[in-house]
Protein backbone atom coordinates (compact mmCIF):
# COMPACT_ATOMS: atom_id res chain seq x y z
CA UNK A 1 0.00 0.00 0.00
CA UNK A 2 1.06 3.30 -0.84
CA UNK A 3 0.71 6.54 0.96
CA UNK A 4 -2.76 7.44 -0.11
CA UNK A 5 -4.02 4.00 0.38
CA UNK A 6 -2.85 4.36 4.40
CA UNK A 7 -4.36 7.67 4.50
CA UNK A 8 -7.57 6.27 3.10
CA UNK A 9 -7.44 3.36 5.55
CA UNK A 10 -6.36 6.03 8.22
CA UNK A 11 -9.77 7.92 7.45
CA UNK A 12 -11.96 4.91 7.87
CA UNK A 13 -10.19 3.93 11.05
CA UNK A 14 -10.68 7.34 12.45
CA UNK A 15 -14.61 7.64 10.68
CA UNK A 16 -15.54 3.91 12.29
CA UNK A 17 -13.93 5.43 16.29
CA UNK A 18 -15.88 8.98 15.95
CA UNK A 19 -19.14 6.40 14.70
CA UNK A 20 -18.72 4.75 17.81
CA UNK A 21 -17.94 7.98 19.98
CA UNK A 22 -21.91 9.40 18.56
CA UNK A 23 -23.20 5.86 19.16
CA UNK A 24 -22.68 6.56 22.77
CA UNK A 25 -24.93 9.28 23.03
CA UNK A 26 -27.83 7.28 21.70
CA UNK A 27 -26.99 4.58 24.73
CA UNK A 28 -29.28 6.57 27.33
CA UNK A 29 -31.42 7.25 24.96
CA UNK A 30 -32.36 3.66 24.01
CA UNK A 31 -32.05 2.95 27.56
CA UNK A 32 -34.85 5.54 28.26
CA UNK A 33 -37.15 4.07 25.79
CA UNK A 34 -36.43 0.99 26.72
CA UNK A 35 -37.50 1.60 30.49
CA UNK A 36 -40.44 3.52 30.03
CA UNK A 37 -41.89 1.11 27.15
CA UNK A 38 -41.95 -1.72 30.35
CA UNK A 39 -44.37 0.88 31.63
CA UNK A 40 -47.45 -0.41 30.22
CA UNK A 41 -46.72 -4.17 31.75
CA UNK A 42 -47.50 -3.02 34.97
CA UNK A 43 -50.61 -3.54 34.49
CA UNK A 44 -50.09 -7.15 34.57
CA UNK A 45 -46.81 -7.08 36.29
CA UNK A 46 -47.54 -6.03 39.38
CA UNK A 47 -47.67 -6.97 42.82
CA UNK A 48 -51.26 -6.74 44.17
CA UNK A 49 -51.82 -9.88 43.38
CA UNK A 50 -49.94 -11.01 46.28
CA UNK A 51 -50.80 -7.97 48.80
CA UNK A 52 -53.27 -8.38 51.45
CA UNK A 53 -54.98 -6.23 53.96
CA UNK A 54 -52.17 -6.23 56.47
CA UNK A 55 -51.45 -3.80 59.70
CA UNK A 56 -48.43 -5.02 61.25
CA UNK A 57 -46.60 -2.83 64.36
CA UNK A 58 -45.04 -0.06 62.56
CA UNK A 59 -42.28 1.83 64.66
CA UNK A 60 -41.36 5.16 62.24
CA UNK A 61 -37.73 6.05 63.04
CA UNK A 62 -37.58 9.79 61.95
CA UNK A 63 -34.07 11.78 62.54
CA UNK A 64 -34.18 15.40 63.14
CA UNK A 65 -31.59 17.92 63.68
CA UNK A 66 -33.01 21.94 63.89
CA UNK A 67 -36.34 20.47 62.38
CA UNK A 68 -38.25 22.20 65.14
CA UNK A 69 -40.60 24.18 62.80
CA UNK A 70 -41.85 21.29 61.01
CA UNK A 71 -41.55 18.48 64.01
CA UNK A 72 -44.57 19.44 65.53
CA UNK A 73 -47.16 19.16 62.69
CA UNK A 74 -45.18 16.01 60.91
CA UNK A 75 -46.05 13.86 63.97
CA UNK A 76 -49.75 15.26 64.27
CA UNK A 77 -49.61 14.07 60.74
CA UNK A 78 -48.22 10.30 61.28
CA UNK A 79 -50.52 10.35 64.14
CA UNK A 80 -53.33 11.27 61.93
CA UNK A 81 -52.83 8.32 59.56
CA UNK A 82 -55.44 5.74 59.01
CA UNK A 83 -53.63 3.07 60.42
CA UNK A 84 -54.38 1.45 64.17
CA UNK A 85 -53.17 3.89 66.72
CA UNK A 86 -52.04 1.17 68.89
CA UNK A 87 -50.27 -0.35 65.84
CA UNK A 88 -48.10 3.24 65.65
CA UNK A 89 -44.76 4.35 67.72
CA UNK A 90 -42.82 7.55 66.04
CA UNK A 91 -39.14 7.93 66.84
CA UNK A 92 -37.56 11.12 66.91
CA UNK A 93 -34.09 10.48 66.78
CA UNK A 94 -32.55 13.98 67.68
CA UNK A 95 -29.19 14.86 66.21
CA UNK A 96 -28.60 16.94 69.08
CA UNK A 97 -30.43 19.82 67.53
CA UNK A 98 -29.75 23.22 69.23
CA UNK A 99 -32.70 24.35 68.61
CA UNK A 100 -35.94 23.46 70.75
CA UNK A 101 -36.47 20.27 69.57
CA UNK A 102 -36.67 18.99 73.08
CA UNK A 103 -39.46 21.34 74.21
CA UNK A 104 -41.35 20.28 71.18
CA UNK A 105 -40.76 16.39 71.67
CA UNK A 106 -41.67 17.22 75.22
CA UNK A 107 -44.97 18.23 74.62
CA UNK A 108 -45.61 15.92 71.63
CA UNK A 109 -45.02 12.87 73.93
CA UNK A 110 -47.59 14.29 76.77
CA UNK A 111 -49.78 14.98 73.72
CA UNK A 112 -49.64 10.74 72.50
CA UNK A 113 -48.26 8.78 75.07
CA UNK A 114 -47.10 5.05 74.24
CA UNK A 115 -47.25 6.48 70.55
CA UNK A 116 -44.25 9.13 70.90
CA UNK A 117 -40.55 8.99 71.75
CA UNK A 118 -38.14 11.14 71.95
CA UNK A 119 -33.86 10.12 71.67
CA UNK A 120 -31.48 11.97 71.60
CA UNK A 121 -27.97 11.88 70.42
CA UNK A 122 -24.92 13.94 72.59
CA UNK A 123 -23.02 13.74 69.28
CA UNK A 124 -24.41 14.87 66.38
CA UNK A 125 -23.78 16.14 62.76
CA UNK A 126 -22.13 12.61 61.78
CA UNK A 127 -25.14 11.68 59.11
CA UNK A 128 -28.57 10.58 58.45
CA UNK A 129 -27.45 6.80 58.67
CA UNK A 130 -26.05 7.44 61.85
CA UNK A 131 -28.44 8.86 63.46
CA UNK A 132 -31.24 6.45 61.96
CA UNK A 133 -28.84 3.80 63.62
CA UNK A 134 -28.80 5.14 67.15
CA UNK A 135 -33.29 5.06 66.96
CA UNK A 136 -33.00 1.50 65.16
CA UNK A 137 -30.85 0.08 67.82
CA UNK A 138 -33.09 1.06 70.35
CA UNK A 139 -36.19 0.21 67.99
CA UNK A 140 -34.52 -3.88 67.75
CA UNK A 141 -34.38 -3.77 72.23
CA UNK A 142 -37.55 -5.37 71.86
CA UNK A 143 -39.90 -7.52 69.46
CA UNK A 144 -42.43 -5.01 69.77
CA UNK A 145 -41.69 -3.65 65.62
CA UNK A 146 -42.74 -5.88 62.88
CA UNK A 147 -41.95 -3.12 60.67
CA UNK A 148 -39.97 -0.45 60.39
CA UNK A 149 -40.83 3.09 58.87
CA UNK A 150 -38.01 5.38 57.81
CA UNK A 151 -38.81 8.82 56.72
CA UNK A 152 -37.72 12.25 56.80
CA UNK A 153 -38.45 14.96 59.31
CA UNK A 154 -40.14 17.85 56.54
CA UNK A 155 -42.15 14.64 54.80
CA UNK A 156 -46.06 14.32 55.03
CA UNK A 157 -47.17 11.25 54.38
CA UNK A 158 -51.19 11.49 52.76
CA UNK A 159 -53.51 9.51 55.08
CA UNK A 160 -54.12 6.15 53.68
CA UNK A 161 -50.27 6.05 52.51
CA UNK A 162 -48.63 3.61 55.21
CA UNK A 163 -51.39 0.75 54.99
CA UNK A 164 -51.25 1.40 50.95
CA UNK A 165 -47.01 0.09 52.10
CA UNK A 166 -47.69 -2.19 54.77
CA UNK A 167 -50.19 -4.43 52.26
CA UNK A 168 -47.28 -5.68 50.01
CA UNK A 169 -45.44 -6.97 53.40
CA UNK A 170 -48.24 -9.31 53.22
CA UNK A 171 -46.10 -11.28 51.13
CA UNK A 172 -43.32 -12.81 52.88
CA UNK A 173 -40.69 -12.29 49.96
CA UNK A 174 -41.34 -8.54 50.10
CA UNK A 175 -38.12 -6.87 52.13
CA UNK A 176 -39.11 -3.39 51.89
CA UNK A 177 -41.64 -0.94 50.15
CA UNK A 178 -41.03 2.29 49.26
CA UNK A 179 -43.59 4.97 48.28
CA UNK A 180 -44.09 8.00 45.92
CA UNK A 181 -42.25 11.24 46.77
CA UNK A 182 -44.38 13.88 45.56
CA UNK A 183 -42.59 17.17 45.63
CA UNK A 184 -45.24 19.28 47.65
CA UNK A 185 -44.12 22.90 48.07
CA UNK A 186 -47.14 25.45 48.57
CA UNK A 187 -45.10 27.78 46.70
CA UNK A 188 -43.53 26.79 43.39
CA UNK A 189 -41.34 27.88 41.64
CA UNK A 190 -39.84 27.13 38.75
CA UNK A 191 -37.32 24.98 39.94
CA UNK A 192 -39.64 23.30 42.60
CA UNK A 193 -42.02 22.52 39.25
CA UNK A 194 -39.09 21.24 37.35
CA UNK A 195 -37.41 19.02 40.39
CA UNK A 196 -41.63 17.77 40.44
CA UNK A 197 -41.30 16.60 37.10
CA UNK A 198 -38.27 14.98 37.73
CA UNK A 199 -39.41 13.20 40.46
CA UNK A 200 -43.35 12.03 38.36
CA UNK A 201 -40.64 10.78 35.82
CA UNK A 202 -38.13 8.85 37.91
CA UNK A 203 -41.07 7.22 40.50
CA UNK A 204 -44.67 6.92 38.81
CA UNK A 205 -43.00 5.91 35.90
CA UNK A 206 -39.75 4.78 36.21
CA UNK A 207 -40.04 2.99 39.00
CA UNK A 208 -42.61 1.38 37.85
CA UNK A 209 -40.98 -0.11 35.09
CA UNK A 210 -38.12 -1.20 37.65
CA UNK A 211 -41.16 -3.13 39.37
CA UNK A 212 -41.52 -4.96 35.77
CA UNK A 213 -38.09 -6.03 35.65
CA UNK A 214 -37.95 -7.01 38.94
CA UNK A 215 -35.01 -4.47 40.71
CA UNK A 216 -35.37 -1.50 42.03
CA UNK A 217 -32.61 1.00 41.97
CA UNK A 218 -33.55 2.76 45.13
CA UNK A 219 -35.45 2.62 48.25
CA UNK A 220 -37.06 6.64 49.01
CA UNK A 221 -35.20 7.89 51.87
CA UNK A 222 -38.27 9.37 52.89
CA UNK A 223 -40.71 6.71 52.58
CA UNK A 224 -39.41 3.53 52.86
CA UNK A 225 -40.68 0.48 54.75
CA UNK A 226 -39.11 -2.70 55.80
CA UNK A 227 -40.34 -6.06 56.96
CA UNK A 228 -38.45 -6.69 60.48
CA UNK A 229 -36.84 -9.66 59.12
CA UNK A 230 -35.01 -7.85 56.23
CA UNK A 231 -33.89 -5.18 58.96
CA UNK A 232 -32.35 -8.10 61.02
CA UNK A 233 -31.17 -9.71 58.11
CA UNK A 234 -29.02 -6.45 56.80
CA UNK A 235 -27.76 -6.43 59.84
CA UNK A 236 -30.20 -4.54 62.24
CA UNK A 237 -28.34 -0.86 60.75
CA UNK A 238 -27.91 1.09 57.55
CA UNK A 239 -24.38 1.34 56.01
CA UNK A 240 -22.84 4.42 57.47
CA UNK A 241 -19.67 4.49 55.28
CA UNK A 242 -21.02 6.05 52.14
CA UNK A 243 -23.47 8.83 51.31
CA UNK A 244 -25.68 6.45 49.38
CA UNK A 245 -27.29 4.71 52.41
CA UNK A 246 -30.73 4.11 50.71
CA UNK A 247 -29.48 2.48 47.85
CA UNK A 248 -27.39 0.60 49.88
CA UNK A 249 -30.08 -0.77 51.83
CA UNK A 250 -31.79 -1.27 48.56
CA UNK A 251 -29.18 -3.79 47.08
CA UNK A 252 -28.42 -5.04 50.08
CA UNK A 253 -32.17 -6.26 50.08
CA UNK A 254 -32.25 -7.54 47.10
CA UNK A 255 -29.08 -9.22 47.02
CA UNK A 256 -30.04 -11.76 50.21
CA UNK A 257 -33.23 -12.46 47.73
CA UNK A 258 -35.76 -10.36 48.88
CA UNK A 259 -38.36 -8.06 46.62
CA UNK A 260 -38.32 -4.61 46.92
CA UNK A 261 -41.62 -2.52 45.50
CA UNK A 262 -42.35 0.36 45.26
CA UNK A 263 -46.13 1.36 45.27
CA UNK A 264 -47.14 4.12 43.09
CA UNK A 265 -50.37 5.07 45.36
CA UNK A 266 -48.70 5.61 48.74
CA UNK A 267 -47.77 9.11 48.11
CA UNK A 268 -45.58 11.42 50.42
CA UNK A 269 -45.14 14.97 50.11
CA UNK A 270 -41.92 16.45 50.22
CA UNK A 271 -40.28 19.68 50.28
CA UNK A 272 -37.50 20.35 48.04
CA UNK A 273 -34.59 22.66 47.24
CA UNK A 274 -35.73 26.00 46.02
CA UNK A 275 -32.36 26.95 44.50
CA UNK A 276 -30.01 25.69 42.55
CA UNK A 277 -26.79 26.01 44.69
CA UNK A 278 -29.18 23.67 47.40
CA UNK A 279 -29.89 21.40 45.14
CA UNK A 280 -26.62 20.89 43.22
CA UNK A 281 -25.55 20.14 46.91
CA UNK A 282 -28.31 17.62 47.31
CA UNK A 283 -27.44 16.09 44.14
CA UNK A 284 -23.76 15.88 43.86
CA UNK A 285 -24.35 13.67 47.14
CA UNK A 286 -26.60 12.00 45.69
CA UNK A 287 -24.36 11.22 42.61
CA UNK A 288 -20.80 10.83 44.50
CA UNK A 289 -23.10 8.11 46.53
CA UNK A 290 -23.95 6.65 43.18
CA UNK A 291 -19.82 6.41 41.77
CA UNK A 292 -19.43 4.77 45.44
CA UNK A 293 -22.41 2.03 44.76
CA UNK A 294 -21.15 1.62 41.44
CA UNK A 295 -17.54 0.27 42.79
CA UNK A 296 -18.91 -1.14 45.54
CA UNK A 297 -20.91 -3.85 43.76
CA UNK A 298 -18.61 -4.25 40.41
CA UNK A 299 -18.70 -7.82 40.78
CA UNK A 300 -22.86 -7.75 40.20
CA UNK A 301 -23.12 -5.57 36.94
CA UNK A 302 -24.16 -7.62 34.15
CA UNK A 303 -23.82 -10.52 35.90
CA UNK A 304 -27.55 -12.47 36.39
CA UNK A 305 -28.11 -14.57 39.35
CA UNK A 306 -30.96 -16.81 40.53
CA UNK A 307 -31.15 -14.71 43.51
CA UNK A 308 -31.69 -11.12 42.47
CA UNK A 309 -31.84 -9.32 39.04
CA UNK A 310 -29.79 -6.36 39.98
CA UNK A 311 -27.46 -8.00 37.55
CA UNK A 312 -29.37 -8.79 34.77
CA UNK A 313 -28.16 -7.23 31.21
CA UNK A 314 -31.41 -4.43 31.16
CA UNK A 315 -30.13 -3.00 34.82
CA UNK A 316 -26.68 -2.75 34.14
CA UNK A 317 -28.13 -1.11 30.92
CA UNK A 318 -30.08 1.39 32.80
CA UNK A 319 -28.17 2.39 35.69
CA UNK A 320 -24.94 2.71 33.65
CA UNK A 321 -26.73 5.33 31.02
CA UNK A 322 -28.07 7.52 33.80
CA UNK A 323 -24.48 7.11 35.84
CA UNK A 324 -22.21 7.70 32.54
CA UNK A 325 -24.92 10.40 30.59
CA UNK A 326 -22.55 13.37 30.86
CA UNK A 327 -19.66 11.05 29.22
CA UNK A 328 -21.88 10.12 26.52
CA UNK A 329 -22.99 13.36 25.89
CA UNK A 330 -19.30 14.79 25.44
CA UNK A 331 -17.96 11.61 23.77
CA UNK A 332 -21.31 11.95 20.97
CA UNK A 333 -20.82 15.75 20.53
CA UNK A 334 -16.86 14.84 19.94
CA UNK A 335 -18.15 12.09 17.12
CA UNK A 336 -20.61 14.72 15.52
CA UNK A 337 -18.03 17.15 15.55
CA UNK A 338 -15.02 15.00 14.29
CA UNK A 339 -17.11 13.69 11.23
CA UNK A 340 -18.24 17.02 10.36
CA UNK A 341 -14.44 18.28 10.18
CA UNK A 342 -13.75 15.51 8.50
CA UNK A 343 -16.39 16.22 5.56
CA UNK A 344 -17.99 13.12 5.93
CA UNK A 345 -21.16 11.93 4.91
CA UNK A 346 -21.87 10.47 7.59
CA UNK A 347 -21.74 13.51 9.71
CA UNK A 348 -25.49 14.64 8.98
CA UNK A 349 -26.75 11.34 8.59
CA UNK A 350 -26.15 10.08 12.19
CA UNK A 351 -26.67 13.39 13.50
CA UNK A 352 -30.34 13.29 12.24
CA UNK A 353 -30.91 9.61 13.52
CA UNK A 354 -29.19 10.34 16.79
CA UNK A 355 -31.87 13.71 17.32
CA UNK A 356 -34.85 12.27 15.97
CA UNK A 357 -34.27 8.81 17.95
CA UNK A 358 -33.87 11.89 21.03
CA UNK A 359 -36.64 13.77 19.84
CA UNK A 360 -39.30 10.91 19.79
CA UNK A 361 -37.98 9.27 22.74
CA UNK A 362 -38.27 12.81 24.50
CA UNK A 363 -41.84 13.11 23.54
CA UNK A 364 -42.89 9.63 24.24
CA UNK A 365 -41.72 9.90 27.78
CA UNK A 366 -43.03 13.20 28.71
CA UNK A 367 -46.26 12.64 26.99
CA UNK A 368 -46.42 9.21 29.58
CA UNK A 369 -45.12 11.27 32.80
CA UNK A 370 -47.73 13.76 32.30
CA UNK A 371 -50.58 11.27 32.39
CA UNK A 372 -49.13 9.66 35.19
CA UNK A 373 -50.18 12.63 37.92
CA UNK A 374 -51.62 15.40 36.69
CA UNK A 375 -51.50 17.47 40.14
CA UNK A 376 -47.93 17.96 39.42
CA UNK A 377 -47.79 18.25 35.39
CA UNK A 378 -50.56 20.36 34.93
CA UNK A 379 -49.19 23.36 36.53
CA UNK A 380 -45.89 22.41 35.13
CA UNK A 381 -46.65 22.31 31.62
CA UNK A 382 -43.95 25.17 30.79
CA UNK A 383 -41.75 23.01 32.50
CA UNK A 384 -42.50 19.68 30.82
CA UNK A 385 -42.38 21.64 27.25
CA UNK A 386 -38.71 23.01 28.11
CA UNK A 387 -37.66 19.98 30.26
CA UNK A 388 -35.11 18.96 27.32
CA UNK A 389 -34.40 23.17 27.30
CA UNK A 390 -35.41 25.32 24.65
CA UNK A 391 -31.81 25.12 22.95
CA UNK A 392 -32.43 21.25 22.82
CA UNK A 393 -35.64 21.43 21.41
CA UNK A 394 -34.58 24.06 18.93
CA UNK A 395 -31.96 21.39 17.96
CA UNK A 396 -34.32 18.54 17.64
CA UNK A 397 -36.80 21.13 15.70
CA UNK A 398 -33.76 20.98 13.25
CA UNK A 399 -33.19 17.08 13.40
CA UNK A 400 -36.64 16.66 12.89
CA UNK A 401 -37.56 19.28 10.21
CA UNK A 402 -34.24 20.34 9.03
CA UNK A 403 -36.52 21.75 6.22
CA UNK A 404 -38.45 24.27 8.17
CA UNK A 405 -35.09 25.37 10.40
CA UNK A 406 -33.07 25.89 7.74
CA UNK A 407 -34.69 27.04 4.87
CA UNK A 408 -38.77 28.25 5.66
CA UNK A 409 -37.91 29.85 8.67
CA UNK A 410 -35.32 32.03 7.39
CA UNK A 411 -37.07 32.27 4.21
CA UNK A 412 -39.89 34.21 6.36
CA UNK A 413 -37.50 36.89 6.77
CA UNK A 414 -36.18 36.77 3.09
CA UNK A 415 -32.68 35.20 4.29
CA UNK A 416 -30.74 32.45 3.02
CA UNK A 417 -27.95 30.77 4.58
CA UNK A 418 -25.09 30.73 3.09
CA UNK A 419 -22.72 27.64 3.37
CA UNK A 420 -20.27 29.04 5.84
CA UNK A 421 -23.00 30.24 8.14
CA UNK A 422 -24.17 26.67 7.61
CA UNK A 423 -21.41 25.39 8.52
CA UNK A 424 -20.86 27.33 11.80
CA UNK A 425 -24.27 27.07 12.94
CA UNK A 426 -24.39 23.48 12.63
CA UNK A 427 -21.02 23.41 14.59
CA UNK A 428 -23.01 25.02 16.97
CA UNK A 429 -25.66 22.71 17.20
CA UNK A 430 -23.09 19.90 17.20
CA UNK A 431 -21.36 20.47 20.23
CA UNK A 432 -24.62 22.27 22.21
CA UNK A 433 -25.01 19.36 24.68
CA UNK A 434 -21.64 19.68 26.37
CA UNK A 435 -22.21 23.79 26.73
CA UNK A 436 -25.62 23.12 27.95
CA UNK A 437 -23.47 21.98 30.85
CA UNK A 438 -21.61 24.29 30.67
CA UNK A 439 -25.07 26.93 31.05
CA UNK A 440 -26.43 25.09 33.52
CA UNK A 441 -22.68 25.76 35.72
CA UNK A 442 -23.21 29.40 35.35
CA UNK A 443 -27.02 29.30 36.31
CA UNK A 444 -25.80 28.53 39.72
CA UNK A 445 -22.53 30.67 39.71
CA UNK A 446 -24.68 33.64 38.68
CA UNK A 447 -28.00 32.47 41.12
CA UNK A 448 -26.73 35.01 44.36
CA UNK A 449 -25.35 37.50 42.38
CA UNK A 450 -27.78 40.76 41.67
CA UNK A 451 -28.80 39.11 38.18
CA UNK A 452 -29.33 36.04 39.36
CA UNK A 453 -33.02 36.40 39.80
CA UNK A 454 -33.74 36.72 36.47
CA UNK A 455 -30.97 35.25 34.97
CA UNK A 456 -30.52 31.72 36.37
CA UNK A 457 -34.61 30.43 35.29
CA UNK A 458 -33.63 32.26 32.00
CA UNK A 459 -30.77 30.06 31.70
CA UNK A 460 -32.26 26.89 32.77
CA UNK A 461 -35.24 27.00 30.76
CA UNK A 462 -32.80 27.74 28.22
CA UNK A 463 -30.20 24.63 28.74
CA UNK A 464 -32.58 22.35 30.54
CA UNK A 465 -32.94 20.87 33.45
CA UNK A 466 -31.62 17.46 32.32
CA UNK A 467 -28.26 19.60 31.22
CA UNK A 468 -28.71 20.73 35.01
CA UNK A 469 -28.57 16.79 36.83
CA UNK A 470 -25.79 16.23 33.98
CA UNK A 471 -23.64 18.90 34.72
CA UNK A 472 -23.87 17.55 38.61
CA UNK A 473 -23.32 14.32 37.93
CA UNK A 474 -20.14 15.73 35.94
CA UNK A 475 -19.07 17.43 39.33
CA UNK A 476 -19.55 14.46 40.95
CA UNK A 477 -17.01 12.66 38.52
CA UNK A 478 -14.27 15.38 38.85
CA UNK A 479 -15.08 15.73 42.82
CA UNK A 480 -14.32 11.84 43.14
CA UNK A 481 -11.14 12.14 40.99
CA UNK A 482 -9.74 14.82 43.20
CA UNK A 483 -10.62 12.18 46.27
CA UNK A 484 -12.44 15.76 47.88
CA UNK A 485 -13.82 15.66 51.39
CA UNK A 486 -17.22 13.61 51.33
CA UNK A 487 -19.11 14.99 53.95
CA UNK A 488 -23.49 15.66 55.08
CA UNK A 489 -24.64 18.77 53.44
CA UNK A 490 -28.12 18.70 55.08
CA UNK A 491 -30.39 20.57 52.63
CA UNK A 492 -32.30 22.97 54.90
CA UNK A 493 -36.23 22.67 55.43
CA UNK A 494 -38.17 25.38 56.45
CA UNK A 495 -42.09 23.52 56.05
CA UNK A 496 -43.33 25.00 52.46
CA UNK A 497 -45.31 22.00 52.28
CA UNK A 498 -49.18 22.27 51.63
CA UNK A 499 -50.90 19.24 52.26
CA UNK B 1 -59.02 -5.48 69.87
CA UNK B 2 -59.76 -4.15 67.27
CA UNK B 3 -56.96 -4.22 65.15
CA UNK B 4 -57.11 -8.06 65.26
CA UNK B 5 -60.89 -7.52 63.88
CA UNK B 6 -60.37 -5.39 61.05
CA UNK B 7 -57.04 -6.82 59.74
CA UNK B 8 -56.28 -10.28 58.08
CA UNK B 9 -53.58 -12.74 59.46
CA UNK B 10 -50.40 -12.10 57.02
CA UNK B 11 -50.71 -14.97 54.90
CA UNK B 12 -54.45 -15.35 54.46
CA UNK B 13 -56.09 -15.71 51.50
CA UNK B 14 -59.26 -14.12 50.80
CA UNK B 15 -61.16 -15.18 47.06
CA UNK B 16 -61.91 -12.48 45.08
CA UNK B 17 -65.87 -13.46 44.97
CA UNK B 18 -66.12 -13.27 48.38
CA UNK B 19 -65.84 -9.57 48.36
CA UNK B 20 -68.61 -7.09 49.10
CA UNK B 21 -70.10 -4.99 47.19
CA UNK B 22 -69.14 -0.74 46.81
CA UNK B 23 -72.17 -0.21 48.63
CA UNK B 24 -71.08 -2.67 51.67
CA UNK B 25 -67.44 -1.86 51.97
CA UNK B 26 -67.37 2.16 53.28
CA UNK B 27 -65.71 2.14 56.13
CA UNK B 28 -66.86 3.25 59.41
CA UNK B 29 -63.59 4.32 61.31
CA UNK B 30 -60.75 5.26 58.57
CA UNK B 31 -58.11 3.74 61.08
CA UNK B 32 -59.99 0.16 60.76
CA UNK B 33 -61.59 0.10 57.32
CA UNK B 34 -62.23 -3.51 57.69
CA UNK B 35 -61.25 -6.53 55.55
CA UNK B 36 -63.81 -5.66 52.18
CA UNK B 37 -62.72 -2.45 52.05
CA UNK B 38 -58.88 -3.03 51.91
CA UNK B 39 -59.55 -5.91 49.94
CA UNK B 40 -61.73 -4.04 47.42
CA UNK B 41 -58.78 -1.19 47.46
CA UNK B 42 -56.72 -3.48 46.24
CA UNK B 43 -58.44 -4.68 43.51
CA UNK B 44 -59.31 -1.39 42.15
CA UNK B 45 -55.55 -0.25 42.86
CA UNK B 46 -54.76 -3.53 40.64
CA UNK B 47 -57.63 -2.87 37.83
CA UNK B 48 -56.21 0.84 37.77
CA UNK B 49 -52.89 -0.23 36.31
CA UNK B 50 -54.60 -1.10 33.54
CA UNK B 51 -55.16 2.60 32.56
CA UNK B 52 -51.20 2.42 32.18
CA UNK B 53 -51.86 0.83 28.50
CA UNK B 54 -53.97 3.43 27.26
CA UNK B 55 -51.99 6.51 28.68
CA UNK B 56 -48.92 4.55 26.53
CA UNK B 57 -51.25 4.54 23.68
CA UNK B 58 -51.63 8.24 23.61
CA UNK B 59 -48.23 8.82 24.21
CA UNK B 60 -47.10 6.87 21.34
CA UNK B 61 -49.82 8.47 19.25
CA UNK B 62 -48.12 11.82 20.34
CA UNK B 63 -44.94 10.39 18.87
CA UNK B 64 -46.88 9.68 15.49
CA UNK B 65 -48.21 12.86 15.11
CA UNK B 66 -45.06 14.23 15.26
CA UNK B 67 -43.27 11.55 12.69
CA UNK B 68 -46.62 12.14 10.21
CA UNK B 69 -45.81 15.67 10.19
CA UNK B 70 -42.65 15.58 9.44
CA UNK B 71 -42.96 12.98 6.59
CA UNK B 72 -46.15 14.99 5.55
CA UNK B 73 -44.76 18.29 5.83
CA UNK B 74 -41.24 18.70 6.26
CA UNK B 75 -39.40 15.67 4.67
Amino acid sequence: MNAQDWAVVFQRALEVILLLFVATGAVPVLSGLYSFLAIPFHSVINHYSKAKPYFPRVSIVLPAWNEAPVLSHSIDRLMALEYPIESLRIYVVDDASTDNTPEVMAAKMAQYPGNVFHLRRDKGGEGKAFTLNHGIREILKDDWMQALLIMDADVIYLPDSLRKMTRHLADPKVGAVSAYIREGSADKSYLTRFIGLEYVLSQPAARRAQNVLGAQACLAGGAQLHSRENLIALGGQIDTSTLAEDTITTFETQLRGREVVFEPLAIVLSEEPDSIDALWKQRLRWARGNVTVTAKYKHIWFRPSKVHKLGTISFGFVWFSLWLLPVAMVLSSIGLLGLLLMHSALAVIVFRSLWITAACTFAFTLAISAQLDGSITRPAWREVLTFPGIISMIVMLTAFFPKLVEVQIPGLFGATLSPSTEFILTICIYIWIPFSMVGAWLARKVEKSGVGRFLTPTLIYLVGYGSLLCAITFDSYIKELRHAEAKWDKTEKIGRIAA
Amino acid sequence: MKHARSAQPRHSKEPASRLASDAEILPMDARYPGNDFLLREIENDRKGEHWLVLKTIIAVAAVAVLVALRELFFS
